[in-house]
C-alpha cells in the first residue's frame, strides 16, 4: 500500500496542470449537480408551502357525502318511496366546543372554529356572490397563513369595529374598494349589514381573493341568521402528508364530512408527482453529465500513463497493484474535486438565494433554495464512483496489456 | 570463483512465438538454449531477426506459444500472470534501448521501486542500496535529478541501477547502447561487462554492433528466427 500511494502522490503532485484540470473538471460537475439539485428542491418545497400550507389542511364541516336517510325510508325499508319531502335540519355542528375539544385531543397541530356563509355584496347595483367566513382571528392564525398574507391592515383589525370584513385583493380592485370604505352585504336568508372593509390581503390564489371574505364569528352568525352557528373547522397538521388518515379518523369519530387537502384538490397531487418527476429527471440528467465530463478527464489522465505501466509491468509489478496505483490516483483527484465541488456548489446555491425577483403584484421573492446533506452525499458519491471507473477501465486495460507491445513500440 | 550450479540460469525448451493472423508470422522458431551462471551471452542476428523477440520470451515479458522456459529450474509454461511477474522481480533485471525511467521519480526514487515491490528491505536498507549501486555507476550526486534533468548516458546508467536493485541472477539487456555516442557506449558496456560473474550473475546482451558482441563470453546468432551460425567467428 505504502508503494501504491507514493507513486499516486508522486504523479499527482509531479503532473500539476492534468491534476488541476481533474479536480476543476470533477469540481464543476459535482457543483452545478449541487446547485440544480438545490433550487430544484428549493422550487418543489415553496411550491408546497404556497399551495398546501395556505389552505387548511384538512376543513370538517356539518356537509354530507350523501342525502340524509330520511325517516320515512328507515321506517318502510321495502318500499321506495317517491317524492319524500326531506326533514328539515339545523344547519350548523351540534355542540361545536365538545366536537372540537374531542378532535383536539389527539392531534398534533391546531384546529379552529368557523362560520361559512353564502352571501351577496351589493355594489354599484350590482349583486356580486362571495363567501364569508367568519373566524376567531387569533385561532384563525394557527390554522392558516391568512394573517401573513394581509397586504394592508391586519387581520385582528377585524375586532376594532363592528361589522369588519377583510377581503382579498382582487375583490378589491374589481369593486373598487379601499380600507375604510363601507358596502352593503346580504345574506341568502334577506339579512343585510353594512360592513366596513379593515384591511385586503392576497393569497396569491385567484379564487380565494376573488371572493372570500374574512370576518368575526359573530358577524357571520347574525348574517346567518343563528347566534351560535358553527359549520367548518379548519386544521392545520404538524405534518401536512398525513392529512388524508387524519381526517379519515375524524370523520369515524364524529360523523362530520372531514376533507383533506388531498380530497379537496387531486389535481395538485398529480402536479406533484410531475414536477417530482420532472425535478428527478433534471438532477439525474445533470449527474449523468457531470460523472461523463469526470470520466473523460480521468480515464484521459490514465491513458496517458499507458506507458508507466507498462514499464512497471515489465520490471514485475503485479497486475493488480499498477492498477491499484492509477485507481487511487484518480480517487484522490476524485476527492479534493469532490470537496471542490462542495465548496463551489454551497457557494452558487448561496448566490442563487441573494437573486430577487419581482413579481407583478408587488411581493419582492428571492429564488427558494435548500441545503441538503443528501445533494452533497449523492453528487459526492455519484463524482467518486465515475472517477473509479473511469481510472478502473483503462488501468485494467493498460495493465492486462502484454508489456513488450509498448516496449517494442516506444524503443 | 563462485559456486558452479547444477541447472542453468535459463533454459529455453524449444520454444516458438507466432503472432496470430490470416499469415501467422514467426518471430521465434523453435529455439532451445541454456544460460548457465556467469556466462555473459551476446545475441546478435540482423534487423528484425527475431533476437529482441528471444530476449522478451526469455525474460518472460513474452510468452512462447510452444514450448517451455526454466528460469533458475522453475517451470514457467504453467505460471500465471502474476507468478512471472514474482519471478521477474526477484531473478531477472533488465535494461532495454530506451530508458524507460519513470519521468516523475528522482534516479533513486526510480532504482528503489523494483525493491519497494518486493518490499524485503527496511526503507533505510532500500535507501542505502540504491545509493551505493547509484555511487558504484558514478551517479551519486545525480541520486536526486529525475530523468529529464540527465543525459542519455546517466539516464541508461541510471536504469542499469534499477536492473541491479534486487540483485539479480540475470541480467537481459536489449540494445542497451543503442542510442548511445560512442563515449557513453563504452561507458556502459563496461559497466555491464563487470556485472558478470558477481555471486554467479549471468548477462544476456542483445546488439546489433558486432564490436560489442566479440567481447561476450558467447555468442548466438539468430536468423529469421531461428539459431544461426556465428557468421564469420574469428574477425
Amino acid at each position: 500500500m505504502g508503494l501504491t500511494l507514493s507513486i499516486a502522490f508522486t504523479h499527482i503532485r509531479w503532473r500539476l496542470r492534468q491534476t488541476m484540470v481533474g479536480v476543476v473538471g470533477v469540481a464543476t460537475g459535482v457543483g452545478f449537480a449541487i446547485m440544480m439539485a438545490s433550487l430544484m428542491e428549493g422550487s418543489q418545497k415553496d411550491f408546497v408551502a404556497q399551495l398546501v400550507d395556505g389552505l387548511p389542511h384538512i376543513t370538517v364541516s356539518d356537509e354530507r357525502r350523501a342525502p340524509p336517510v330520511q325517516p320515512a325510508t328507515s321506517v318502510y325499508t321495502d318500499a321506495y318511496i317517491h317524492n319524500l319531502v326531506t326533514k328539515d335540519r339545523r344547519p350548523g355542528i351540534k355542540n361545536p366546543l365538545s366536537v372540537m375539544h374531542m378532535v383536539e385531543e389527539n392531534l398534533s397541530g391546531a384546529i379552529a372554529p368557523s362560520v361559512r356563509a353564502n352571501v351577496l355584496v351589493r355594489q354599484a347595483g350590482r349583486d356580486v356572490g362571495a363567501i364569508m367566513l367568519g373566524v376567531d382571528p387569533l385561532r384563525e392564525a394557527r390554522v392558516s397563513n391568512i394573517a401573513t398574507k394581509m397586504v394592508e391592515g391586519e387581520l385582528s383589525n377585524l375586532n376594532r369595529a363592528s361589522n369588519a370584513i377583510v377581503i382579498g385583493g382582487r375583490m378589491a380592485l374589481r369593486l373598487g374598494l379601499r380600507v375604510g370604505n363601507t358596502l352593503p352585504i346580504s345574506a341568502s336568508n334577506g339579512r343585510s349589514i353594512a360592513a366596513t372593509v379593515v384591511g385586503i390581503y392576497r393569497t396569491g390564489v385567484a379564487q380565494i381573493d376573488d371572493t372570500t371574505i374574512y370576518s368575526l364569528t359573530r358577524t357571520a352568525q347574525i348574517l346567518a341568521g343563528q347566534s351560535a352557528l358553527i359549520n367548518e373547522f379548519h386544521l392545520k397538521l404538524a405534518d401536512a402528508m398525513t392529512a388524508r388518515e387524519v381526517a379519515q379518523r375524524i370523520e369515524a369519530d364524529t360523523g362530520y364530512k372531514s376533507v383533506s387537502w388531498q380530497e379537496a384538490h387531486e389535481d395538485l397531487l398529480n402536479a406533484f408527482q410531475i414536477r417530482n418527476f420532472i425535478m428527478y429527471a433534471v438532477v439525474g440528467a445533470i449527474l449523468l453529465v457531470a460523472s461523463f465530463g469526470t470520466y473523460n478527464i480521468i480515464s484521459t489522465i490514465t491513458h496517458e500513463k499507458t506507458r508507466d505501466i507498462a514499464i512497471m509491468k515489465s520490471l514485475g509489478l503485479k497486475r493488480n497493484l499498477v492498477r491499484r496505483i492509477f485507481v487511487i490516483e484518480a480517487l484522490i483527484i476524485g476527492l479534493i474535486g469532490m470537496v471542490a465541488g462542495f465548496l463551489l456548489g454551497y457557494a452558487m446555491t448561496r448566490a442563487l438565494a441573494l437573486v430577487e425577483f419581482r413579481s407583478p403584484f408587488g411581493d419582492a421573492t428571492s429564488l427558494p433554495v435548500v441545503y441538503d446533506v443528501k445533494h452533497y452525499a449523492l453528487a459526492g458519491g455519484i463524482a467518486l464512483l465515475a472517477s473509479f471507473i473511469a481510472a478502473w477501465l483503462p488501468a485494467s486495460k493498460a495493465s492486462g496489456v502484454n508489456p513488450v507491445e509498448i516496449i517494442r513500440g516506444a524503443s | 570463483m563462485t559456486k558452479i550450479e547444477a541447472h542453468p540460469l535459463i533454459e529455453a525448451r524449444g520454444i516458438t512465438r507466432t503472432l496470430p493472423g490470416e499469415i501467422e508470422a514467426v518471430l521465434v522458431h523453435d529455439i532451445d538454449l541454456a544460460i548457465q551462471p556467469g556466462e555473459f551471452v551476446a545475441i546478435t542476428g540482423p534487423s528484425g531477426s527475431g533476437k529482441s523477440s528471444l530476449m522478451y520470451l526469455l525474460g518472460l515479458l513474452d510468452t512462447p506459444t510452444r514450448g517451455d522456459i526454466v528460469i533458475d529450474g522453475h517451470s514457467t509454461a504453467t505460471l500465471d500472470e502474476d507468478r512471472k511477474a514474482q519471478l521477474r522481480l526477484e531473478t531477472l533485471g533488465f535494461v532495454f534501448q530506451f530508458h524507460f525511467l519513470l519521468a516523475e521519480f528522482s534516479a533513486l526514487d526510480n532504482v528503489m521501486l523494483p525493491m519497494r515491490a518486493l518490499g524485503k528491505l527496511s526503507e533505510e536498507a532500500m535507501r542505502a542500496r540504491a545509493m551505493s549501486l547509484l555511487t558504484r555507476l558514478g551517479l551519486a550526486e545525480h541520486s536526486h535529478k529525475r530523468p529529464d534533468q540527465m543525459s542519455g548516458g546517466q539516464r541508461q546508467r541510471v536504469a542499469i541501477a534499477r536492473a541491479l536493485a534486487n540483485d539479480p541472477k540475470v541480467i537481459l539487456a536489449d540494445e542497451p547502447t543503442g542510442n548511445l555516442d560512442t563515449h557513453s557506449t563504452e561507458q556502459v558496456f563496461d559497466i555491464i561487462r563487470e556485472l558478470v560473474g558477481e555471486g554467479g550473475r549471468s548477462v544476456v546482451i542483445v546488439t546489433h554492433d558486432p564490436n560489442l558482441a566479440r567481447r561476450a563470453s558467447r555468442r548466438l546468432h539468430v536468423v529469421d528466427g531461428a539459431l544461426a551460425p556465428v557468421p564469420d567467428a574469428n574477425s
